[in-house]
C-alpha cells in the first residue's frame, strides 16, 4: 500500500563537505522510501522554482506530487555538516501557508517551517522538527489510529516537560500525553530507544566508514515507516532496520534498496555500559591555537564533542596560554587522564605531534582529523601505530563518540 | 543556468558513494560507467571568451578553471566550424585514463564506451528537458588533451553543443 509522506521540499546547501541539493525532510524521506521499492505520494509546498526540481526528483525517484504554491522555498545554508544551519525565506507564523490536508492509510508527516499539514491516517509517524518548539501531532487536529513519534533527546525532553529526563521517563509521559503507540528517541551513538508496549528496548546505531550526517534524521524517519507502516515489523525490529538503513544513508549519500541494504555490513556500536549514570569519557582535545582558524577549529570541535555528553579537556579553554613550566605539566597530566585523544593534525603543529604520540606511547586511542596531510608520509608514524586517521571532519567527531562510547 | 544545471543534474550527478582502495570513492551517477570509476570528466564553456568549467559531479558545481578560456576558444571555434551555434554551451568530455588504469589494465575500450554512454545519456535528458543536444563527431584533441594538460594525463574524447531551440 502507498505511503503520503508530507512535508518540506527546501534547498540545502553546505560549503564543506560540498553539497547542493533540494531534498528538504519530506522530499528525501519520499526518495528513500520509493528507492526501498514502496510507492509514495509526496505532499508539499513549491515555488516555481523548486516546483521544477521537484519535477526531476520526481520523474528520477518515481514518486508522485501534490503540490501546493508558495512564493518561496525555504533554503538551509551549513557551513559544514555538523553546524547549525541558517535558514532563509521562513515567512512569519502569521503569514504561512495553509495547512495541508491528508486523509490517508499510512501517513509520514514532518514539521514544516513554511506551513502545516493537517492528518487523519490509520497509521502515522510524526517528526515535529521543530529547532524551537515541538509541537504536539494532535496540536493541529491530526489524529491516527496507530501513531509512532520519533523524536532527538531534546526534542522528547521539551515535549514531556522534562528538561533533565531521561529517555525512558520522556517516552513514556509522551506516549501517553499523546496516544501513541511508539516513541523512538534517537541518541546518536548510543541508538535509540523504543517505548512501545509499556515496555523501552534499546536498538544499536550502526558503525559506518564515512558520516554525512545532512538528512540522516530524515532517512530514520522514512525507514522506519516503511518497515512499520508497509512491511508490518514489530517496532523494534522496524527501528533496527531503520538504523542500519540510515547508516546506509550515512556512509554513501544515497538510498538503501533491499539489495544494496542486504550486502552492506556495518557494525552495530555496541556501548559497554548502559547503566545510569554513565561516567563522562574524557577526551582530551589536542590541536594547535595561534590564530583565529586553529581557534575557531577548536572551539568548534570541542562544542560537537561536548554535545553528546563526552568531556572534554581542552589546553586552551582548561588549561590556557604559558610558560612551558607553567602548562607542560598540566597538558601532560590531562593526557594521562584521559580516555582517548581528539587531534587536530594540519599544520603538523610539534605539540600536537607531541602529545598524540605521547598518548599512543600511554596506549590511549587517537583519533586524527587532517584534510591536508592524508595520504602524504607526513602521516606515516600515526599510521603504523593505530591512530584512526580521517579528513572528513564529521566522520572524526563520531569516530571518536563512537570510541568514547565503546571503550 | 538552470538549463543546464538541470541537465547536469539528471544526467550526471553523483547519487551515492562508495568507499574503495582505489585512492578515489566509486560513484554512483545515473548513467554507468566501467568499475564505477567515471573517469570521464565534463567540462563546459557557456560563453566564448570564457573559461572551461569543470563539472564537479559529487558537489553538483560547475568549477571555473582559471587560464583555460584560450584553449577552450579554440575548441569553440572547432566546433562552430562543424555547428555555428555561439550561443549553445560547449560541452567536451576529458578522460582520464590514470583513473580508469587503477583497476583495468587495458582501459582504453572502456574509456570510449564511458564517452559513447555519457553522450546517449546528455541526448535522452536534453530530450526530457526540451533542450537542444548536438554531439559533434570530433573527440577535441589535441585541445582537450595536451593542450590542458601538459603533462599528458587527459585526453578528449568527445565534444557536444548544448542550447535552447527558439522556434518562430
Amino acid at each position: 500500500m502507498a505511503i503520503h509522506v508530507v512535508g518540506g521540499f527546501y534547498e540545502e546547501r553546505c560549503t564543506r563537505p560540498a553539497w547542493s541539493h533540494t531534498f528538504g525532510s519530506g522530499g528525501r524521506a519520499a526518495a528513500a522510501i520509493a528507492t526501498y521499492g514502496t510507492e509514495v505520494i509526496f505532499h508539499t509546498y513549491t515555488s516555481p522554482k523548486s516546483q521544477r526540481y521537484l519535477e526531476m526528483v520526481a520523474a528520477a525517484y518515481k514518486l508522485d506530487i501534490q503540490t501546493n504554491s508558495i512564493e518561496r522555498a525555504v533554503a538551509f545554508s551549513y557551513l559544514h555538516d555538523l553546524a547549525n544551519p541558517h535558514i532563509a525565506h521562513v515567512p512569519p507564523a502569521p503569514s504561512r501557508a495553509a495547512p495541508l490536508q491528508i486523509q490517508q492509510d499510512n501517513v509520514v508527516r514532518f514539521g514544516m517551517l513554511e506551513g502545516n499539514a493537517i492528518v487523519q491516517a490509520q497509521w502515522a509517524v510524526y517528526d515535529p522538527q521543530n529547532q524551537e518548539a515541538p509541537v504536539a501531532f494532535g496540536a493541529n487536529g491530526s489524529h491516527a489510529k496507530h501513531l509512532a513519534l520519533v523524536l532527538n533527546s531534546w526534542e522528547a525532553q521539551q515535549m514531556a516537560g522534562l528538561p533533565e529526563g531521561d529517555a525512558q521517563t520522556c517516552a513514556c509521559k509522551i506516549a501517553q500525553e499523546q496516544h501513541a503507540e511508539v516513541v523512538i528517541i534517537k541518541q546518536g551513538a548510543q541508538g535509540a530507544l523504543v517505548w512501545a508496549n509499556q515496555r523501552a528496548t534499546q536498538v544499536p546505531a550502526y558503525r559506518t566508514q564515512n558520516v554525512w550526517k545532512i538528512g540522516s534524521g530524515d532517512c530514520f524517519v522514512a525507514y522506519f515507516a516503511q518497515a512499520w507502516m508497509e512491511q508490518k515489523l514489530a517496532p523494534t525490529v522496524a527501528a533496527d532496520f531503520a538504523s542500519r538503513a540510515t547508516a546506509y544513508y550515512v556512509d554513501t549519500k544515497g538510498f538503501a534498496t533491499p539489495e544494496t541494504l542486504e550486502t552492506a555490513h556495518y557494525p552495530p556500536i555496541s556501548p559497554k555500559n548502559r547503566q545510569l549514570p554513565v561516567v563522562p569519557k574524557k577526551v582530551y582535545l589536542a590541536g594547535p591555537f595561534f590564530h583565529l582558524g586553529q581557534i575557531w577549529l577548536i572551539e568548534q570541535a570541542r562544542t560537537l564533542l561536548q554535545s553528546t555528553g563526552l568531556q572534554v579537556i581542552s589546553p586552551f579553554h582548561d588549561i590556557g596560554l604559558g610558560t612551558a613550566e607553567d602548562v607542560v605539566p598540566l597538558d601532560i597530566q590531562a593526557i594521562k587522564d584521559c580516555d582517548l585523544v581528539f587531534a587536530a593534525v594540519d599544520g603538523l603543529d610539534p605539540g600536537t605531534i607531541f602529545e598524540l604520540g605521547y598518548a599512543r606511547s600511554l596506549d590511549k586511542p587517537v583519533v586524527i582529523y587532517s584534510e591536508v596531510q592524508v595520504g602524504t608520509e607526513s602521516l606515516k608514524m600515526m599510521q603504523g601505530t593505530g591512530c584512526e586517521i580521517y579528513a572528513n571532519f564529521t566522520t572524526a567527531i563520531y569516530a571518536t563518540r563512537w570510541r568514547a562510547v565503546e571503550s | 543556468m538552470d538549463d543546464l544545471a538541470a541537465m547536469l543534474e539528471l544526467c550526471c550527478r553523483t547519487r551515492e558513494l562508495q568507499a574503495s582502495d582505489l585512492g578515489f570513492d566509486l560513484e554512483f551517477r545515473p548513467h554507468p560507467s566501467a568499475g564505477a570509476i567515471h573517469s570521464v570528466h565534463t567540462l563546459v564553456q557557456r560563453e566564448i571568451d570564457e573559461d572551461w568549467m569543470y563539472y564537479d559531479a559529487q558537489a553538483h558545481q560547475l568549477v571555473s578553471l582559471p587560464g583555460t578560456s584560450a584553449v577552450a576558444n579554440v575548441a569553440r571555434n572547432a566546433a562552430d566550424e562543424l555547428v555555428p551555434a555561439t550561443n549553445a554551451s560547449l560541452i567536451a568530455l576529458v578522460a582520464e585514463p590514470d583513473k580508469a588504469a587503477a583497476k583495468y589494465k587495458s582501459p582504453g575500450s572502456l574509456i570510449w564506451r564511458d564517452a559513447g554512454v555519457l553522450l546517449g545519456y546528455f541526448s535522452i535528458c536534453a530530450e526530457a528537458l526540451a533542450l537542444s543536444f548536438c554531439p559533434l563527431g570530433i573527440t577535441g584533441q589535441p585541445m582537450l588533451g595536451r593542450d590542458l594538460d601538459e603533462q599528458g594525463r587527459l585526453c578528449g574524447v568527445g565534444m557536444a553543443l548544448l542550447g535552447r531551440t527558439h522556434l518562430g
